[in-house]
């Protein structure tokens, strides 16, 4: 077994035990006052971070996202990325985003292609209804 | 797969399904460890995990025993890859995908133990299932379809109390997961009650 793979199963089988031993604990329910910095308002955007590939054979990423899949999506942006994390702000919908970035691998071309969903979440406080969007990774990276 | 032995495993499967979905029908199987009889026991739960180099998949099964053998079990196993996991497909001339898979299995299973020893017992397991997987971000269908499965190796046992054996299974599954190795270690930790 090689040692990359060895260190994702022993990382899997830690998480599986880690979360049956959080999953053991008693929640609380009570989560007190509303922070300083609750959103009481749903908000209607939330971050897409898309994570490329950038080495010296990659030094230019071109990427298109979509809205829904690759295939029966609409276009939303295309873009060339020169950074190896780049974040665009979007629009909540009831779909999920899709990126395909293209690298040039001689003689192939490689698209790689992954997708998110940006959705609302809320937290009860006491005194009120707190609500994010988590930031959401697309993982466009090229694998050997 | 022609329609007619389709509608055979479909059958078979539906009738083993009915078996391990509600143990209460089966009726109490006595289980003897050597020189040690500890009473009847009707219906046992496993955690499990299925993995070789390459790949992971965890899950658990249900399974009823068979009064007609002390050992003998019918079951249901659902596991499931709990990451996503990197493809390449090729798709034309000099052109690749590169995807995020998910993974999915259920299958029903016939296991066997042999008790050898107070705390040990041969174990073989043969299950028929069916193999899922989605994409992320394409309609493209990735490998899915049918698979036999078969394990043999050992299972080690602890009675607690009067009616609960707790096991742990290790064995060598070969099973077509549409993984790139057909080749499993496969554990399973459980309990009998």
């Amino acid at each position: 077994m090689q040692r990359a793979s060895r260190r994702r199963v022993m990382g899997i089988i830690g998480g599986i035990v880690l979360a049956l031993l959080v999953a053991s604990c008693d929640d609380d329910d009570n989560l007190g006052y509303a922070p300083e910095d609750c959103h009481r308002v749903k908000p209607d955007t939330g971050y897409l971070l898309v994570k490329c590939t950038i080495s010296t054979a990659h030094p230019h990423v071109p990427i298109t996202l979509y809205r829904g899949s690759m295939e029966l999506g609409t276009v939303v942006l295309r873009d060339t990325l020169d950074a190896t994390e780049t974040d665009y702000e979007m629009p909540v919908v009831g779909s999920s985003y899709t990126v395909v970035a293209r690298y040039h691998v001689p003689p192939d071309t490689v698209l790689v292609i992954d997708a998110a969903r940006l959705e609302v979440e809320s937290h009860e406080y006491e005194d009120a209804t707190c609500y994010y969007v988590k930031t959401q990774e697309i993982d466009v990276r090229l694998r050997d | 797969m022609s329609r007619v032995p389709l509608r055979a495993v479909i059958a078979l499967l539906g009738a083993l399904l009915f078996l391990a979905a509600i143990p209460a029908r089966a009726q109490e199987q006595e289980i003897y460890l050597p020189n040690r009889p500890i009473g009847p026991l009707r219906q046992a739960i496993y955690a499990e995990a299925t993995a070789n180099a390459e790949d992971v998949l965890i899950g658990g099964s249900l399974a009823a025993l068979v009064a007609a053998r002390p050992g003998l079990s019918v079951g249901a196993s659902f596991a499931m890859r709990p990451y996503r996991r990197w493809v390449r497909e090729p798709v034309g001339p000099h052109l690749l995908l590169q995807l995020h898979e998910r993974r999915y299995a259920f299958a029903l299973e016939v296991s066997d133990q042999y008790p050898v020893h107070p705390n040990l017992a041969l174990y073989s397991k043969i299950g028929l299932g069916y193999v899922f997987a989605d994409y992320e971000g394409t309609r493209r269908d990735p490998d899915e379809g049918w698979y036999v499965s078969a394990d043999a190796g050992f299972a080690l046992t602890m009675v607690t109390g009067d009616r609960h054996i707790w096991s742990l299974r290790i064995a060598h599954r070969y099973a077509d997961l549409r993984s790139d190795n057909r080749g499993w270690m496969h554990v399973a930790v459980g309990m009998t009650f």
